[in-house]
C-alpha cells in the first residue's frame, strides 16, 4: 500500500504539471493580457511594449511558462500583478474560507443524500422513494445561484434565522450554514441518487438474500452487510464530486459574500494576473489529486479484497 | 496672478449638480459622535495605491485617507487641502503651491514640499508604474523644492487641466518613509486624511479608522468605516434590509425602484459623468459611412432607455456634456427620429430588401447587456438587424486596442466616466486623432475624417476649466464641436447615468456627489 501511495505522490508531478500548462497556455490565449488592464485609458502601443518587457510578458509562452514552472518548484509562486502582494500571501488568506466550505457543503450532501438513498432503497416503489425521486431532479437540477438567493430570501429575509452573506470572521461558524446548504444540496441529490442505485445492485445479491435467511435483523442487513458493499461507487463518486465543489464555490462565494478561492479565481482571470491564477490553479488541482488518491486509498479500507500492487 | 478665489468661484458657478443627505435637518442637530459605518461594495479595490489605478471601491476609500495638495470639496469646487491657498501662477507654465504647517502623516511625520516633489515623481518616473503616469510625463517639465513649506512646478507647455489632475485621485501627498516598503499598499499606507487604513483583507473588505491627529480639528465623527467586497447585487441588498450594512454604494436600478418605497432608507442619487454609449469602426464598411452612423443615432429613443434601464436616473446625452456640466448645451439634442434614420439608411443604400446588419460587442454586465438588447429592439424598427457578441470587460478592451479589422464586431457599447470633469476629458480623449480612448478611429489614419474638429479640439482645449473668462471664450467653440461629432456620429453617446447610493435612516451626513469623491469626515451615525 505504502509503495502504491508513494508512486501516485511520484504520478502527480506529470499530472500537476500537465494541468498548470494546460492553464498557462489557455489564459494566454484569452484576448487580453495584464499590460491591458496595469495601463487603463494611458495605454499606448509603445507603453505597453515597455511594461510586457518588464513583466517578461514579451517571451515566448513556453518560456514564461518554464520560468513560472521553476520558481513554484522553488515555492516561489511569484507575486500579484496589481498589488505586488505574494500570491503564496494570498492563497494562504482564502484557501481556508474555500476548504471549510468544501468540507461543510460535503457533509451536508452525506447527511442529506445518504439517508435518502438508503431509505429510497429500503423501500423501493413506495412514497419516500418518489418523493425522493422527485427532490432529487429537483436538486440536480436548480441552479446553485437560484437557490442560493432563495435561501437568503427565505432564511436571512423572511425568517431571519441566518446572516444573508459575510465572512467567518463578520458571523462565525454561521456563515457558512446556507453556503453549505445551497452548495450541499445539489450534491445531496446526486448522493442519495447513487446510493439508492448501489443499494438496489446490493440488495439483490445472493449473500444479503443469505443475510436475512439466516434471521439478522434488516437495520443489521442494511448497514453492515449491504451498505458497506455499496460505498464504493459513492466514494468514487464523493471523489469526483470534489471538483464540481471548488468550481461550485465559485458561485457560491460570489452569492454569499464570502472571501474564498474561487472569488479569487475569478478575480485573477478578469484581471489576467497570471501568477495569481497560476497559483489558484495549482492549489485547486493539488486539493483535487489528492482527494482522489485518498479515495483509492479508502477503497481498500472499505472492500479488504482490494490489493494495490 | 492668484487663481484661487477665481478658480474656487469659477467651479461654484458650473452648476455642477451635487446631491448631498438632506437628512442632518430630520436628524439631531448635534452629530454623534463614534460608532462604525459599514458599506457595501459591489467590487474589491484594485489596488490601494493612489497611483496604481484603484478603480472606483479603491478611490472611493482612498479619499478618506490621502490628500493632495489641492481636493474637491462637497460642492464639486477646487479646493486648497495640503495647500494653504489656491497656486500662485506668475506665468502659464509656473504653479507655486505653499503648503499648511504642521499637517501630518498617519505616522506622525510633518508634510514637507519634500514630500510632494517625491509624489509626483511616483507619477513622472515609469518605474513606479503610475497608470496614469504619462498625461504628467508630457506636462510636467519639474518640480523644484523652494523651501521646506513652498513647491514650484514647472510645466512644459500650458496645461489649463493641471488644476483638476492635482486635485485628482493619483497625486496623494505620501511619505517615501513608508511608499517606499515592499509592502506598501498591501500592509501599510501613507497619508493625512482624516481616516487611516486599519487593514485590507483582500476580497473581503477594508477598514480604516479615525485619524485622531487629524489637521481639521473636531472630524471625522465615526469610529471606523468597514467597506465590505459584496459582489452580488441582490446579497447586498439583504445585507442592507437586514441592517449588516448602513450604504449600498452602486445599487442596480431595478433595486433602488423597490427600495425607493421602503421609509428605512434614503436613496440619493447625483447626475455623474458615467457616459453610456456606442463606438463605431469608422474605417470600415458599413459605419465608415456618416449616413449608417448616424442612422443608428436617430433610431435610438434614448428616453426610453434612461427610463427601462437606469428607472429614470439618467439623462438622454445630446452634447459632448452631461446636463451638470459647465459646456453643456441643453439645445443640442438627437430627437428620437426613426423616418430621419430609415432616410439615412435609404441614402447610404439599405432598406428592407437589404437591411444593415452588424454586431455590437458588449460588455458582459449590467447596464450594458440589458441595455444592448433594448437597443436591438429600438433598430430592428427601423429595419436595422443587430447581432448581440457579450464580452468580457479586458477581452473587450483588448479588442478595442487590436486592429480594427480584428474587431468581432463592427461597433462595441460600453462606457467612459470622466473623473475630474474636464472639457478635455470629454472630448480629447475619445474624439482627438491621438486621444488615449480613439477607439473609433476618428481622424486617424485610413478612418473618418473631419480636420476641422481635430482643429477645434485643439483650439477649445487651450481654454481652463477654471477660468470663468476663459469657459466663456471657449463655449460657442465646445458648441460647434459638439454640434460636429453629433453629426459625424463616430460614436453615439445614449445616456449619462447617475451615481446613486442607497442608506440606511440612520446614516447622517452622508455626501454623494459627482465623480467618486464621496468625503465621510462629517458623516455620522444617529444611532
Amino acid at each position: 500500500m505504502l509503495r502504491y501511495v508513494l508512486r501516485r505522490l511520484v504520478l502527480l508531478v506529470p499530472v500537476l504539471v500537465g494541468i498548470t500548462a494546460l492553464s498557462f497556455s489557455i489564459l494566454h490565449l484569452a484576448p487580453g493580457d495584464p499590460v491591458y488592464v496595469l495601463l487603463g485609458q494611458e495605454y499606448t502601443e509603445e507603453a505597453a511594449a515597455q511594461l510586457r518587457r518588464e513583466l517578461g510578458l514579451d517571451r515566448p509562452v513556453l518560456v514564461q511558462y518554464v520560468l513560472w514552472l521553476g520558481r513554484a518548484v522553488r515555492g516561489e509562486l511569484g507575486r500579484d500583478l496589481i498589488t505586488g502582494e505574494k500570491v503564496s500571501a494570498q492563497l494562504a488568506a482564502r484557501l481556508p474560507t474555500t476548504l471549510l466550505l468544501a468540507v461543510t457543503s460535503m457533509a451536508v450532501a452525506l447527511a442529506l443524500g445518504l439517508p435518502t438513498g438508503i431509505a429510497s432503497a429500503w423501500r423501493r416503489g413506495g412514497l419516500v422513494d418518489h418523493v425522493s425521486r422527485v427532490v432529487a431532479m429537483v436538486g440536480v437540477s436548480v441552479p446553485v445561484f437560484w437557490l442560493g438567493m432563495l435561501l437568503i430570501v427565505l432564511f436571512s429575509l423572511k425568517l431571519q434565522w441566518l446572516p444573508p452573506g459575510g465572512s467567518l470572521r463578520d458571523h462565525g461558524p454561521v456563515a457558512l450554514v446556507l453556503p453549505s446548504v445551497t452548495l450541499g444540496l445539489t450534491f445531496a441529490a446526486l448522493i442519495a441518487r447513487i446510493t439508492r442505485t448501489a443499494l438496489l445492485d446490493v440488495l439483490g445479491l445472493d449473500y444479503v438474500r443469505t443475510a436475512r435467511a439466516k434471521g439478522l435483523a434488516e437495520a443489521a442487513v442494511l448497514y453492515r452487510h449491504a451498505l458497506r458493499n455499496a460505498l464504493i461507487p459513492i466514494v468514487t463518486v464523493l471523489g469526483l464530486q470534489v471538483g464540481n465543489l471548488l468550481s461550485g464555490a465559485v458561485l457560491t462565494e460570489t452569492i454569499f459574500s464570502l472571501p474564498g478561492l474561487g472569488r479569487l479565481i475569478v478575480d485573477s482571470v478578469l484581471r489576467r494576473d497570471y501568477p495569481l491564477l497560476q497559483g489558484c490553479v495549482l492549489v485547486t488541482s493539488l486539493t483535487f489529486v489528492l482527494v482522489n488518491l485518498a479515495v483509492d486509498v479508502l477503497y481498500a479500507y472499505l472492500d479488504p479484497r482490494i490489493v494495490y500492487a | 496672478m492668484k487663481t484661487g478665489s477665481r478658480t474656487a468661484a469659477a467651479w461654484a458657478t458650473t452648476g455642477l449638480v451635487v446631491l448631498l443627505a438632506a437628512v442632518g435637518a430630520a436628524g439631531p442637530a448635534q452629530p454623534r459622535r463614534g460608532g462604525t459605518l459599514v458599506i457595501g461594495q459591489n467590487a474589491a479595490p484594485r489596488s490601494l495605491i493612489s497611483i496604481i489605478d484603484p478603480g472606483k471601491p479603491g478611490i472611493t476609500i482612498l479619499n478618506q485617507t490621502e490628500e493632495g495638495l489641492l481636493g474637491y470639496n462637497e460642492k464639486g469646487e477646487i479646493v486648497p487641502v495640503l495647500a494653504e491657498a489656491m497656486p500662485e501662477t506668475p506665468d502659464r507654465l509656473t504653479y507655486v503651491f505653499r503648503l499648511r504647517r504642521g499637517v501630518r502623516f498617519h505616522d506622525g511625520d510633518e508634510v514637507t514640499a519634500e514630500h510632494v516633489k517625491y509624489t509626483f515623481e511616483r507619477l513622472l518616473d515609469p518605474k513606479y508604474r503610475a497608470t496614469f503616469g504619462q498625461v504628467y510625463r508630457d506636462n510636467i517639465e519639474r518640480i523644484d523644492v523652494v523651501d521646506r513649506y513652498t513647491v514650484r512646478f514647472t510645466m512644459k507647455q500650458p496645461w489649463p487641466q493641471f488644476l483638476a489632475f492635482a486635485a485628482g485621485n493619483h497625486p496623494k501627498v505620501v511619505n517615501p518613509k513608508v511608499a517606499e516598503r515592499p509592502d506598501f499598499g498591501t500592509r501599510v499606507w501613507s497619508g493625512t486624511g482624516p481616516f487611516k487604513i486599519q487593514e485590507w483583507v483582500q476580497g473581503d473588505r477594508v477598514v480604516i479608522v479615525r485619524n485622531d491627529n487629524y489637521w481639521q480639528r473636531g472630524v471625522p465623527y465615526l469610529d471606523r468605516v468597514v467597506y465590505r467586497t459584496i459582489p452580488e447585487d441582490s446579497t447586498r441588498v439583504a445585507n442592507l434590509l437586514r441592517g449588516q450594512i448602513h450604504v449600498d454604494q452602486d445599487p442596480s436600478f431595478k433595486d433602488v425602484a423597490q427600495l425607493q418605497r421602503d421609509s428605512r432608507f434614503q436613496v440619493l442619487s447625483a447626475p455623474s459623468n458615467n457616459t453610456l454609449l456606442i463606438t463605431f469602426d469608422t474605417c470600415n464598411p458599413p459605419f465608415d459611412r456618416r449616413e449608417t452612423r448616424r442612422a443608428v443615432s436617430k433610431a435610438l429613443d434614448r428616453a426610453e432607455i434612461a427610463r427601462v434601464i437606469f428607472r429614470g436616473l439618467a439623462d438622454p446625452a445630446g452634447d459632448l456634456f452631461p446636463p451638470h456640466h459647465w459646456a453643456h448645451d441643453r439645445n443640442i439634442v438627437e430627437r428620437y427620429d426613426p423616418e430621419g434614420a430609415r432616410a439615412l439608411l435609404q441614402q447610404a443604400g439599405y432598406g428592407p430588401q437589404r437591411p444593415l446588419e452588424f454586431t455590437l460587442v458588449v460588455d458582459n454586465i449590467f447596464p450594458f447587456t440589458d441595455a444592448a438588447v433594448l437597443i436591438q429592439a429600438q433598430l430592428a424598427r427601423v429595419g436595422i438587424r443587430m447581432q448581440i457578441l457579450p464580452m468580457e470587460y479586458t477581452a473587450r478592451t483588448a479588442m478595442m486596442r487590436r486592429p480594427k479589422s480584428e474587431w468581432p464586431g463592427r461597433a462595441a457599447l460600453s462606457r467612459i466616466t470622466p473623473l475630474r470633469s474636464t472639457a478635455f476629458e470629454f472630448s480629447v480623449y475619445q474624439y482627438g486623432a491621438k486621444g488615449a480612448l480613439n477607439y473609433s478611429g476618428y481622424n486617424q489614419p485610413g478612418c473618418f475624417q473631419n480636420p476641422q474638429v481635430e482643429r477645434l479640439l485643439n483650439l477649445a482645449n487651450s481654454y481652463s476649466d477654471f477660468v470663468r473668462r476663459e469657459r466663456d471664450i471657449a463655449r460657442p467653440i465646445w458648441r460647434g464641436i459638439s454640434r460636429q461629432i453629433l453629426e459625424d456620429a463616430p460614436q453615439v453617446r445614449i445616456v449619462f447615468w447617475h451615481n446613486v447610493d442607497v442608506l440606511r435612516k440612520e446614516v447622517m451626513g452622508y455626501p454623494l456627489m459627482e465623480g467618486d469623491v464621496n468625503l465621510l469626515m462629517r458623516t455620522w451615525l444617529a444611532r
